[in-house]
C-alpha cells in the first residue's frame, strides 16, 4: 500500500508539474502546424532584389495578378540589403538609356532625400562614378515597397522556393518560409534571384566560372581624421601584417583607400556565393570576420586608436554566381561594340568591371557605344513560360561584369515582366510574343527600348 | 583708361574665337590666351571697377573688372592676378588675368605679353599643357575642389612651402593637375572657383532684368541655362518671352535641364490661366520620366481651367503607372465638385487594367471619405 500510495503521490506530483501555471492573460496553444496554402496568380516573381521589384511592379501595373517572393525581410537586394546604394548608370553619351520604373524609383528616392542628380549632360570621362546616383538605402527600400503595394503586388517575405514543377499551363512553385509552406500556381514565372535558383529548380542547366568574382561586405568606419594620418607608416604596417599572415591578402588591397573611403565598397571576399543558405552563410561569416580582424589591427596604429565601426550591412553582397544557358549568350564583343539586336528590349551601360585578386580596373566603352540586351538572353534554352532578369542572364563572364550592375538589371526587370504580361494575355510563351507588342507595352510604361540607328 | 582698352581688346579676342568652343591657343600681341564658350556675345562698351574681398590673407582687397555692353549690362568679368607660386625652394611670380562669364562660369585666362607659365625647373608649359590647364580650369566639379594644400604632395617629400615637382606629386592628385605644375594648377583653379566667383554672381544678380535673364537662358552653355533657371524668382514680373523660353526648356533633350526647368517654374506664374494651358500643352513632348512632375506642377496651381482638367481626365485611360497616379492626384482637389471630371473618373472604375481601376477607386474613396468628414 505504501508503494501504491507513493506512486499515486508521484503521479499527482508529476501532474502538478506538467499542468501549466498560466499567468493572467496567457492561453495555452497547441503546437502550431506549418500553414499550408495554395495560391493562384498570373505572374510569379522570385527574388525581390533590383530586377524583381521592377518586374513585379511592371506586371502589377499592366493589370496582372502578381506575387513577389523574397527570402529576406526587405526589398531592393544589392541596393538595400547589400548596401550598394549607387545603382549604376542610367545615362550614356548625353542621353537617358535606362528609364521606366527603375528610374522612377531612383528619382523619387533622390527627391525625397533632397539629393541632387549628377549633371548627366557632362561626360563622365574615365570617372564613371560621376554619373552614379547615390541613394539613401533605407529610404529607397521604403519607396520601392510602397510602389509594389500600390501596384497591387502580393508581397511574401521570408520565403524561398524549394520546388518548381511544370504544369500544363505554367508552373507550380512550392515555397517555404517562417511557418509556411505554399504552393503557388502561376502561368508565368520570372526568376530574379540573381543566382538563377528558380531556373535551376525547374531543371534547366546553368553556367558558372571555376572562380567567381569576390563579394563585398559594405560598412562604414570613422573615429579618425584622414588629414592627421601618417599614411606611409600605416601602409607599411598594413602590408607587413599581410605578409605575416595576420591579415588576409586581397581582402583590402589598399589600406589608404579603405581609410579614405571609410569602408565604402573596398572589401573583397573571395568566392562569396549567395546561391544557397550554406554558401551565403560562409560568405557572411568571412565578410564579418575580415572586417573585425582588420578593425582590431587598424586600432593598433597611430591615429587610428579610436577607429570605430559606424555601420555594417546585414550580409556580404555577391557579384557573380550562376548564369542561365539562354537562347542567346551576350558576348564581351557584343557588349563593348554596342551590338544592336532585333529583339533588343533594354540597354545596358557600364564599363567592363571584372573584380579579381588584383582589384578592378574598369574598361570603358568607346564613345557612343551602348550595349543592348536581347530578349533571347533572358530565356532559358528549351523553357516555356519562364524568363529571368538580373545578373543571371545569359552572357559571357566579361559582358556579365557590366550587365550585372543594377541599372541594367532594372531595365531587364521591366522587359522580362512586359514579355511575361503579354505571354499571359496572349496565351504564349515569352519567346513567342510579338516584338512590336512588347516594345509598345514597354514604351507605354516609360521604359527605353533600344532603337537601331540608321 | 588703359585697363578699359586692354579689356576691350581681350573681349574682342574672345568674340573672335568664341566658336572654337574649347581649347584653341590664341596668340595676340605675343600673349597667350585660352577661352571657353562665352555666355554672352555682346561687344564691350565700358568697364566698371568693383572692389572685392579676395579671401587671400596677403592681399585681401582687389578690383574685379566688370565689362559692360552698350546697354550697360555685364558681359563678363576679369581680375588681374599677381601671386606667388613656389618651386623647389624658390618662388616666382604668377601673373595671369582670369576671366569669368556673367554666370560665374570660367571664361578663360590670358597671360600678359611675354609672360608664360612654367613647371618645375622653370620649364615653360608646352601647348598641350596649356590646353590641359584650360580643361582643368573649365571643370567646376574637379576633385581639386576637395583637396587642400597638404594633399598635393606626399608629406615626406617636401615641406609645405615648396611647389610639387613631378616625382613628388601624390598619385591621387596627379590625374587632376598639370604634371609638374601641381601648385600652379591648384592656385589658379581655386582663384577661379573661390570668393571671386561669388562676387561675380552677386554683381550680375544686381543687374538682372527680364531681357538680361532671357539672354542667359539662351546661352549655348547648359551650365548657364541652369544658372538662369535658378534665378527666375529674382524677376518681379517676368516677360512672356522668359516664360516661353522656360516652357521650351521643359521639352529639352537634356534630362537635367528639362527637370530643372519644370522645377524652377514659380507657382506664381500659375495665376495666369493661359500659362497653365501652355504648361499642359508640353505634356506630349516632355520626357516620360518627367510627365508626373509636369502633372504635379499643374496640381500645385489653383483654378486650373476646365479645358485643362477635362483634357487630363480624358487622357487618363491611356496613362500608366506614375503618370496615371499623378494625373489622378492633379484632379483630386476638383472632386467631387467638377461633375464632368467626376464622370470621367467614374467610368474608369471598369477599366480592363485592374491597376487603373484600383487607383481610380482608391482616389474616389478618399475623396468621398473627405467629403463625409
Amino acid at each position: 500500500m505504501k508503494r501504491r500510495a507513493a506512486i499515486a503521490t508521484m503521479g499527482a506530483f508529476s501532474l502538478g508539474l506538467t499542468a501549466p501555471r498560466l499567468l493572467k492573460g496567457e492561453v495555452l496553444q497547441q503546437p502550431q502546424p506549418i500553414q499550408k496554402k495554395t495560391l493562384h496568380t498570373d505572374i510569379l516573381v522570385i527574388g525581390g532584389g533590383t530586377a524583381g521589384v521592377v518586374a513585379a511592379i511592371q506586371a502589377g501595373r499592366a493589370g496582372k495578378k502578381t506575387i513577389l517572393v523574397e527570402n529576406g525581410s526587405m526589398l531592393g537586394g544589392t541596393t538595400t540589403t547589400g548596401g550598394v546604394a549607387f545603382p549604376g548608370i542610367f545615362f550614356a553619351w548625353g542621353k537617358q538609356v535606362i528609364g521606366g520604373i527603375g528610374w522612377e524609383m531612383v528619382q523619387e528616392a533622390v527627391s525625397l532625400n533632397d539629393d541632387e542628380l549628377p549633371d548627366f549632360s557632362i561626360a563622365h570621362g574615365r570617372q564613371h562614378w560621376r554619373h552614379q546616383v547615390r541613394l539613401n538605402g533605407p529610404l529607397y527600400a521604403m519607396v520601392i515597397e510602397d510602389k509594389c503595394v500600390e501596384a497591387g503586388v502580393d508581397l511574401r517575405f521570408y520565403e524561398t522556393p524549394v520546388e518548381v514543377v511544370q504544369r500544363n499551363n505554367g508552373w507550380k512553385v512550392t515555397t517555404v518560409g517562417k511557418g509556411t509552406q505554399t504552393e503557388i500556381m502561376c502561368n508565368q514565372l520570372i526568376d530574379c534571384t540573381g543566382n538563377a535558383l528558380a531556373v535551376s529548380l525547374a531543371g534547366f542547366n546553368l553556367l558558372r566560372e571555376e572562380e567567381i568574382q569576390p563579394g563585398t561586405l559594405m560598412f562604414r568606419i570613422g573615429g579618425y581624421s584622414i588629414d592627421q594620418l601618417d599614411m606611409e607608416l600605416i601602409t607599411k604596417e598594413f602590408n607587413a601584417a599581410v605578409s605575416r599572415g595576420d591579415l588576409i591578402k586581397g581582402e583590402f588591397l589598399n589600406v589608404a583607400s579603405l581609410l579614405r573611403s571609410a569602408g565604402d565598397n573596398v572589401q573583397h571576399i573571395a568566392a562569396a556565393d549567395a546561391t544557397t543558405s550554406t554558401s551565403h552563410t560562409i560568405a557572411n561569416i568571412k565578410g564579418r570576420a575580415s572586417l573585425l580582424r582588420t578593425v582590431k589591427f587598424l586600432r593598433t596604429l597611430p591615429g587610428l586608436e579610436r577607429l570605430k565601426v559606424l555601420d555594417m550591412q546585414n550580409e556580404t553582397a555577391s557579384r557573380e554566381t550562376y548564369r542561365i544557358d539562354s537562347i542567346y549568350q551576350i558576348t564581351h564583343d557584343d557588349y563593348v561594340t554596342g551590338k544592336f539586336f532585333d529583339d533588343a528590349v533594354s540597354y545596358s551601360y557600364y564599363p567592363i568591371d571584372l573584380h579579381d585578386a588584383h582589384g578592378v580596373v574598369p574598361k570603358h566603352l568607346e564613345e557612343g557605344h551602348v550595349a543592348t540586351v536581347p530578349l533571347r538572353a533572358l530565356i532559358p534554352r528549351g523553357s516555356r513560360n519562364l524568363i529571368v532578369a538580373g545578373r543571371c542572364l545569359g552572357s559571357d563572364r566579361l559582358a556579365n561584369s557590366a550587365l550585372r550592375v543594377q541599372a541594367s538589371c532594372m531595365g531587364m526587370g521591366q522587359a522580362a515582366a512586359a514579355a511575361a504580361v503579354l505571354a499571359h494575355s496572349q496565351g504564349k510563351t515569352p519567346a513567342d510574343v510579338a516584338l512590336p507588342d512588347l516594345k509598345q507595352l514597354l514604351t507605354e510604361h516609360g521604359a527605353i527600348v533600344p532603337e537601331k540607328l540608321t | 583708361m588703359i585697363n578699359r582698352v586692354f579689356a576691350m581688346g581681350a573681349i574682342l579676342l574672345i568674340s573672335l574665337f568664341w566658336s572654337t568652343v574649347m581649347c584653341a591657343q590664341q596668340q595676340h600681341e605675343g600673349s597667350i590666351h585660352y577661352f571657353t564658350e562665352p555666355t554672352l556675345l555682346h561687344d564691350v562698351y565700358g568697364v566698371h571697377r568693383i572692389p572685392i574681398d579676395t579671401g587671400d590673407v596677403s592681399a585681401p582687397k582687389d578690383t574685379l573688372f566688370q565689362l559692360l555692353s552698350r546697354e550697360g549690362k555685364p558681359v563678363s568679368y576679369y581680375r588681374k592676378i599677381i601671386t606667388e607660386v613656389c618651386f623647389d625652394s624658390s618662388c616666382r611670380l604668377l601673373r595671369v588675368n582670369l576671366y569669368w562669364n556673367v554666370t560665374g562660369r570660367y571664361l578663360g585666362f590670358e597671360l600678359p605679353p611675354r609672360e608664360f607659365l612654367s613647371k618645375a625647373e622653370h620649364e615653360p608649359f608646352n601647348t598641350d599643357e596649356y590646353l590641359r590647364l584650360h580643361t582643368i580650369l573649365a571643370d567646376s566639379l574637379s576633385p581639386i575642389g576637395g583637396l587642400n594644400y597638404g594633399d598635393l604632395v606626399p608629406k615626406s617629400a617636401v615641406s609645405d612651402t615648396l611647389d610639387g615637382v613631378t616625382g613628388a606629386t601624390s598619385d591621387d592628385v596627379l590625374q587632376y593637375v598639370v604634371k609638374g605644375a601641381v601648385f600652379t594648377t591648384f592656385t589658379i583653379w581655386n582663384l577661379i572657383y573661390g570668393p571671386t566667383q561669388a562676387a561675380v554672381i552677386k554683381a550680375t544678380e544686381q543687374a538682372m532684368d527680364a531681357n538680361f535673364l532671357l539672354d542667359i537662358l539662351n546661352s549655348t552653355s547648359l551650365w548657364d541655362r541652369h544658372w538662369a533657371l535658378d534665378r527666375l524668382s529674382i524677376l518681379p514680373g517676368p516677360a512672356s518671352e522668359v516664360k516661353n523660353r522656360v516652357l521650351s526648356l521643359v521639352c529639352d533633350g537634356s534630362y537635367n535641364l528639362a527637370a530643372h526647368a519644370l522645377d524652377a517654374v514659380p507657382t506664381g506664374w500659375c495665376v495666369n490661366a493661359t500659362f497653365q494651358q501652355a504648361l499642359w500643352s508640353k505634356f506630349d513632348c516632355v520626357q516620360y520620366a518627367l510627365k508626373p512632375m509636369l502633372l504635379k506642377k499643374i496640381g500645385l496651381c489653383d483654378d486650373t481651367p476646365d479645358s485643362v482638367l477635362l483634357d487630363i481626365a480624358n487622357r487618363l485611360p491611356q496613362m500608366n503607372g506614375p503618370v496615371l497616379t499623378a494625373g489622378l492626384e492633379c484632379l483630386r482637389k476638383y472632386l467631387p465638385g467638377n461633375q464632368a471630371v467626376l464622370q470621367r473618373l467614374t467610368s474608369l472604375l471598369n477599366h480592363e487594367n485592374r491597376f487603373v481601376a484600383n487607383q481610380t477607386k482608391k482616389i474616389l474613396a478618399e475623396v468621398s471619405a473627405a467629403e463625409q468628414e
